[in-house]
C-alpha cells in the first residue's frame, strides 16, 4: 500500500484535522500581511482574529457532527475512526471553542494571528492523537500539541515571567517526550512494530519485564501532560507565569491529549498480569497521591489561578483512578471522557467567569477580588457559582455523574484497592470542597463594613457568553447524562 | 392523587427561586413580607392532604404480596415514565417520587416547622426577610424531596440540595460566627455524605448491575431480601461503616456531634428551629430508608451494640451537658442531643416497636424542639442576650404567656404522660428491652436527666421574683407575644396533645412501613434458628400477619401499644 493510499483511506477521520491546520496555516499567512497595528489603545482592536477563529472551529465542529461523518468508523494502518476518536474530536472542538471565546478580548494585540493560527493548529494535533493507531502518529499528534503550546505562551506574555513559563513549559515538555519516545521504544522493540493494536495486544501478553518498563516510561511521560504529581510542579508557576487563556488551554487540552494517549496504549484490552502487577500499583499510587497533593495544596491558595492550577492536578487523580477502574473491568472507556467532558465545561466555565472580571490578562486575581460578584454581575456570579458547585461534585450538576461513574467503576471491580482508592477520592472530593466552597461563600458575601456594589451593566462579551454557556451545559448533562 | 407529590417540592423551590431573585434584584413584584409565609401555608396544606390520603391507605392491613414485594413501598406512587435519568446507550435510571407513612410523617413534620418557622420569623427576622423566606422555602423543597424520594438519587440530591440553602441561613442571619459556623457545619456534613455516595453506588451494584443499574426503592429493597440469604455481616460490613459516617454527621452521632452546638448558637433561633426539628432528622431518616432496608446483615450485627450503645450514651451525655449550659440556644442543642438518643435506640430495636416508635418520636421532637427554638428565639428578642443567668428571674410575671408556653413544652420534652414525647420515649425504651436490658435502664435514667434539666430552666428563667434587668439594649421587642409568635406556638401545642391522648392515628400512619422493614430481621433471625425447617420467607410473613391482626383488634384499648403487635404482656 503507497502512501497516497494510506492518507486517502484516513481522510474521513481526518477531515477536521485537515480543515483545522488548513484554516490555522491560512491565519498565520493572512496575519503576514496585515498592517502592523500601532500599539491598540482601544478596546476592541483585535477582536476579528478571535471571532474568525470561533467561527471556524464550530463550522467545522457542526460540519463534522452533522454530516453524519462523526459516527462513521473505520481502521486504516495508521488512524482509527471509533468510538475514543469520537470522543476525543468532541472534547477538543469543546475545549478549542471555549478557550478561543475566553480568549477573544484576551489575544496578545502584537501576535494575534499567531496565537490563533497556533491554537488551530493544536486543536488539530489533538484529533491527531485521538485518531492514531500507530504509536509514531500517536507521538506526532502529541508533538503536534506541544509545539504550538510553546509558541502560545511565547506570544501570549512577553515580561520576565512569561518567559520563564514558557522556558519552563517547553523544557519539561521536551523531557517528557523524550522519556515517552524511550518507553515508545522499547514496545516497539517488544512488539517488533509500531502498530497500536498489535502493541495492545503485546502487552496483554507479554510477561517480561522489559515490558513493565517501557509501560511505567510511557506513563512517566504522559504524566508531564496530564498534570499528575510527581510532574505536576510546573503548572502553578506555568498559570500564573502565562496569560489567563493560556492557563486556560494548559488546565484541559493537554490533559485531553494525555488521556486519549493513555486510553489508546492501554484500553481495548486488559493488561498481562505480569505488566499489571507492576502497572496497576503505580497507576493507583500516582492517583491518590495526585489527588491528596493537588487538594491539600489547593486549599492554601489564595489566588484563582494557582487554586485553578492545583484543583486540575486533583481532577488528574480522579481521572487516574477512573482509568484503573476501567481498565480493570476491560470495559469502554466513556467515563474518562465523560469525566473531561464534564471537567472541560467546569473548569473553563470559571476561567470564563474569570475572564470577565480581569482588566488585563496578565495578573492574577485574589480570590478576594471577586468579593461580592454575584451582587454585581448576576450573570457571572450564577454561572460562576454553577461550575463551582460542579467542580464538588453537587448533584444537579455534570461533575456529580463524572464523579459517580468514576465510583461506580471503582467500587463495582471488586478489587479492595479499588475500593479503598474510591474511598480516598471521596474524602479527597470533601477537601475539595473546602476551597470551592470558600471561593463559593466570597462570591455571594460582602466584605465586613462594605456596602454593596450596586450592579453593573450587563456586558455581553464573549467570555459571558461562554461562561453561561458552561453553566447551562453542566445543568443540562445532570439530567441527559446521555448527551454527555 | 399521586400529583400531589410533585406540587409538594416544586412549590417552594419555584417560590424560594421567585423570592430570591425579586429580592436580589430589590423589585416590589410580590408583596414579598407575607409570600414566603403564604406558600409555606399552602404547602402545609398540601402535605395534609397527602397524609389523609397515605393515612387512610396504610390502616389496610398487609398482604402477602405486600410482604414479599420488597421492605419499601410508598402508599402513593409518583413515577411518570419521563422521570428518567438516560445513561449511556441502553441504560437509564428511572426515577420515582412517592410517600409512605414513614416518609409522609416528616412530610408533616417538614411544612408544618416550615410554616410555623416562617410566620413567628416575620417578626423576628428584621433585615432582607423575603431572601430569609426564599432560603427558607429552597432548604424546605430540598427536604421534602428526601422524604419523599422513592429512589437512591432523588434521595441524594434532596440531602445535598438542602445543603446550599442551610449554609446561606446560617451563615446569613446568625450570630457573628455565623459564616465561620455555616462553614463548619456544610464541611462536616459534606465529609459524611461525599463518601456516602460511595456507599450508595456499592448499593446499586450490589443488588442490581452496572449494566442494568436501578435506583428505585422498590426494585433494589426486593432484589436485597432475595438476596439476603447469601448475605454476611463482614462484606456488608464496609458500605454500613460509610453510612453510618454520612448519616451519623447528620444526626449528630456521638463522637461526630460536635457540630451541632457551635452550629446552633451561631444560628439565628428561628434557623435552629428549623435545624434541629427537621435537618437533625435526615440522618436518622436515612437509617431508616438506606440502611435498614439495603445492609441487614450488618446492621442486626452492629446495629444494636454499637449505634445502640451510641445512642444511650448520647442520651445520657447529651442531658448531663445540658445541665451544664449557661446559654439557652447551647441547652437546647444539648437536649437535642439527648433525644435523638432515644430515637437512634429505637431505630436499632430493629423490631417493629421500635421503628415505630422512632419515627413517632422523630415527629415529636421536632414538634417540641421547634416550639423550644421559636420561644427562646422570642425570649432573646426581648432580652437582648440568650445568657441564662444574667438578669433572668421571674420572666412569668413579664411575659405571662411566653411562660406558659415554655412550661407546656418543657413539660412535654421531659415526657409527661398524656403528652406526645411520652409515647415516642416509651415505645423505643421498651423495644431495647428484649435486646438489650442494660441500654434501657440508662435511657431511662436520661428521662429523669430531661426533666432535670427542664426544670431547671423554669424555675431559673421564669419563676422566682423578677428582677429589673439592667441593660436591654439589644432587645427589639417588647411586652408578651404577640399573635404570630403564640400563634405557631399554640398550633404546635395541640399537635403534641393530639399525639400525646391518641397516639394510635399516628401510629396506624407508620404501622405498616414498620412491619415490612422489621420483618427482614424477623426472618434472617428464624432463619438462623431453624434453618433445616425451610419455610419460606412468605409463608413466615403470613403467618406474622395473621398474628399481628388479632394482636392489634386486642390491644386497640391501650392506644399507646397498638403498635407492638407481639408483645400483649407489656
Amino acid at each position: 500500500m503507497n502512501s497516497i493510499d494510506l492518507i486517502r483511506q484516513s481522510l474521513p477521520t481526518l477531515g477536521p484535522a485537515f480543515a483545522l491546520l488548513v484554516a490555522g496555516c491560512g491565519i498565520l499567512l493572512m496575519g503576514m500581511f496585515q498592517e502592523n497595528v500601532p500599539e491598540p489603545t482601544e478596546k476592541r482592536s483585535d477582536d476579528g482574529w478571535a471571532w474568525a477563529s470561533l467561527m471556524i472551529i464550530l463550522v467545522v465542529w457542526a460540519w463534522w457532527w452533522l454530516s453524519g461523518k462523526a459516527m462513521v468508523e473505520n481502521t486504516s494502518r495508521l488512524f482509527r475512526a471509533d468510538e475514543v476518536s469520537r470522543y476525543g474530536i468532541h472534547l477538543a472542538f469543546l475545549g478549542g471553542s471555549l478557550i478561543t471565546a475566553i480568549s477573544v478580548a484576551m489575544t496578545p494585540k502584537k501576535f494575534a494571528s499567531e496565537f490563533h493560527g497556533c491554537m488551530l493548529m493544536l486543536l488539530s494535533g489533538l484529533i491527531v492523537v485521538a485518531a492514531s493507531n500507530d504509536m509514531m502518529v500517536l507521538y506526532l499528534g502529541l508533538e503536534l500539541v506541544s509545539i504550538p503550546t510553546t509558541v502560545l505562551l511565547a506570544v501570549s506574555r512577553s515580561d520576565d515571567a512569561g518567559r520563564e513559563a514558557t522556558l519552563k513549559y517547553f523544557s519539561l515538555s521536551a523531557f517528557s517526550s523524550a522519556i515517552f519516545l524511550l518507553g515508545g521504544s522499547y514496545l516497539y522493540g517488544l512488539a517488533g512494530t509500531t502498530f497500536l493494536p498489535d502493541i495492545v495486544e503485546m502487552i496483554a501478553a507479554e510477561t517480561s519485564a522489559m515490558a513493565s518498563i517501557a509501560m511505567a516510561l510511557v506513563i512517566a511521560g504522559l504524566a508531564f501532560r496530564i498534570t499528575a504529581v510527581p510532574f505536576h510542579f510546573y503548572a502553578p508557576d506555568v498559570f500564573t507565569g502565562s496569560s489567563l487563556p493560556m492557563a486556560a488551554l494548559l488546565a484541559y487540552l493537554p490533559k485531553v491529549a494525555g488521556f486519549l494517549a493513555l486510553v489508546r496504549l492501554m484500553g481495548g484490552s486488559t493488561l498481562s498480569p505480569e505488566i499489571g502487577a507492576t502497572v496497576t500499583p503505580i497507576l493507583i499510587f500516582v492517583s491518590i497521591i495526585t489527588m491528596t497533593i493537588g487538594n491539600s495544596l489547593a486549599v492554601i491558595q489564595t489566588t484563582w489561578r494557582r487554586l485553578l492550577a492545583y484543583s486540575s492536578v486533583a481532577h488528574t487523580g480522579y481521572l487516574l483512578l477512573g482509568l484503573v477502574a476501567v481498565l480493570n473491568q476491560a470495559s469502554s472507556p466513556r467515563p474518562i471522557f465523560v469525566y473531561l467532558a464534564a471537567y472541560g465545561v467546569m473548569t473553563l466555565g470559571v476561567f470564563s467567569a474569570l475572564a470577565t472580571q480581569m482588566l488585563s490578562s496578565d495578573r492574577d486575581l485574589k480570590l478576594e477580588d471577586l468579593r461580592g460578584l454575584f451582587r454585581r454581575n448576576p450573570a457571572v456570579g450564577a454561572g460562576l457559582t454553577v461550575c463551582l458547585l460542579s467542580l464538588i461534585g453537587m448533584p444537579l450538576t455534570a461533575g456529580f455523574w463524572a464523579k459517580l461513574q468514576i465510583f461506580v467503576f471503582a467500587v463495582s471491580a471488586n478489587e479492595m484497592f479499588l475500593r479503598v482508592g474510591a474511598i480516598i477520592m471521596a474524602f479527597n472530593a470533601v477537601l475539595g470542597a473546602v476551597y470551592y466552597l470558600s471561593a463559593l461563600v466570597r462570591i455571594h458575601t460582602e466584605a465586613e463594613g462594605v456596602k454593596a456594589a450596586p450592579p453593573e451593566p450587563q456586558a455581553w462579551t464573549a467570555a459571558t457568553l461562554a461562561c453561561i454557556a458552561c453553566a447551562g451545559l453542566t445543568l443540562l448533562w445532570f439530567f441527559i447524562p446521555a448527551w454527555m | 392523587m399521586s400529583g400531589l407529590i410533585p406540587l409538594l417540592i416544586l412549590l417552594p423551590f419555584v417560590g424560594g427561586l421567585l423570592l430570591l431573585v425579586t429580592s436580589l434584584r430589590g423589585s416590589e413584584l410580590l408583596p414579598t413580607r407575607r409570600t414566603g409565609a403564604l406558600v409555606a401555608g399552602i404547602n402545609f396544606a398540601l402535605a395534609l392532604a397527602l397524609t389523609i390520603v397515605v393515612w387512610s391507605r396504610s390502616g389496610m392491613s398487609l398482604t402477602q404480596a405486600d410482604m414479599a414485594s420488597g421492605s419499601v413501598k410508598a402508599a402513593v406512587l409518583y413515577q411518570p415514565s419521563w422521570m428518567l435519568i438516560q445513561m449511556s446507550g441502553e441504560r437509564q435510571l428511572q426515577l420515582a417520587w412517592g410517600a409512605d407513612g414513614l416518609g409522609v410523617s416528616m412530610v408533616l413534620l417538614t411544612t408544618f416547622v416550615t410554616f410555623a418557622v416562617l410566620v413567628s420569623a416575620m417578626l423576628a427576622i428584621e433585615k432582607r426577610y423575603a431572601e430569609y423566606a426564599g432560603w427558607t422555602l429552597l432548604a424546605e423543597s430540598g427536604l421534602l424531596l428526601v422524604f419523599l424520594s422513592m429512589d437512591l438519587l432523588s434521595f441524594y440530591i434532596g440531602f445535598e440540595l438542602a445543603l446550599l440553602p442551610l449554609l446561606a441561613l446560617i451563615g446569613g442571619w446568625g450570630e457573628k460566627n455565623g459564616p465561620a459556623a455555616a462553614k463548619r457545619f456544610v464541611l462536616y456534613t459534606l465529609a459524611g455524605s461525599i463518601p456516602m455516595v460511595v456507599a450508595l453506588a456499592a448499593i446499586v451494584v450490589k443488588y442490581s448491575s452496572i449494566a442494568n443499574p436501578t435506583v428505585l426503592f422498590s426494585e433494589l429493597s426486593r432484589l436485597a431480601i432475595a438476596q439476603a440469604p447469601q448475605e454476611t455481616a463482614g462484606g456488608q460490613l464496609w458500605i454500613f461503616a460509610l453510612l453510618v459516617l454520612g448519616l451519623g454527621i447528620k444526626m449528630a452521632l456521638l463522637p461526630v456531634h460536635t457540630w451541632l452546638p457551635t452550629t446552633y448558637n451561631a444560628s439565628h433561633p428561628t434557623t435552629a428551629a428549623l435545624l434541629a426539628a427537621v435537618v437533625l432528622k435526615l440522618g436518622l431518616f436515612g437509617f431508616l430508608r438506606l440502611a435498614l432496608p439495603f445492609v441487614p446483615a450488618a446492621c442486626s450485627e452492629y446495629g444494636p451494640t454499637v449505634l445502640g450503645a451510641l445512642g444511650a450514651i448520647a442520651i445520657v451525655y447529651g442531658a448531663l451537658a445540658a445541665l451544664a449550659q449557661t446559654d439557652l440556644k447551647l441547652l437546647l442543642a444539648y437536649s437535642s442531643l439527648s433525644h435523638v438518643g432515644f430515637i437512634t435506640i429505637g431505630l436499632f430495636a430493629l423490631n417493629e416497636e421500635g421503628i415505630a416508635g422512632a419515627s413517632l418520636q422523630m415527629f415529636n421532637h421536632g414538634v417540641t424542639t421547634a416550639a423550644m427554638f421559636l420561644l427562646a428565639g422570642s425570649l432573646i428578642a426581648r432580652r437582648g442576650t440568650s445568657h441564662l443567668i444574667k438578669g433572668a428571674k421571674g420572666l412569668a410575671s413579664l411575659y405571662p404567656k411566653l411562660a406558659v408556653l415554655m412550661i407546656f413544652f418543657v413539660i412535654a420534652g421531659a415526657g409527661m404522660p398524656g403528652l406526645n414525647n411520652f409515647v415516642g420515649e416509651m415505645m423505643t425504651l421498651s423495644s431495647i428491652m428484649e435486646r438489650n436490658p442494660v441500654l434501657m435502664a440508662i435511657g431511662a435514667f436520661g428521662v429523669i436527666l430531661g426533666a432535670w434539666y427542664g426544670l431547671r430552666l423554669v424555675r431559673d428563667l421564669l419563676l422566682g421574683t423578677l428582677e429589673k434587668p439592667k441593660t436591654l439594649s439589644h432587645a427589639t421587642l417588647s411586652g408578651d407575644l404577640r399573635a404570630r409568635e403564640w400563634g405557631p406556638l399554640a398550633a404546635l401545642a395541640v399537635v403534641s396533645i393530639f399525639i400525646g391522648v391518641v397516639p394510635q392515628y399516628a401510629l396506624t400512619l407508620v404501622r405498616s412501613d414498620a412491619i415490612r422493614l422489621s420483618n427482614i430481621y424477623k426472618t434472617s433471625a428464624e432463619a438462623k434458628v431453624n434453618p433445616t425447617q425451610g419455610t419460606s420467607s412468605l409463608e413466615q410473613a403470613s403467618r406474622r400477619e395473621s398474628s399481628h391482626e388479632n394482636l392489634s383488634d386486642a390491644t386497640l384499648g391501650n392506644p399507646a401499644f397498638v403498635a407492638m403487635g407481639e408483645k400483649p404482656q407489656l
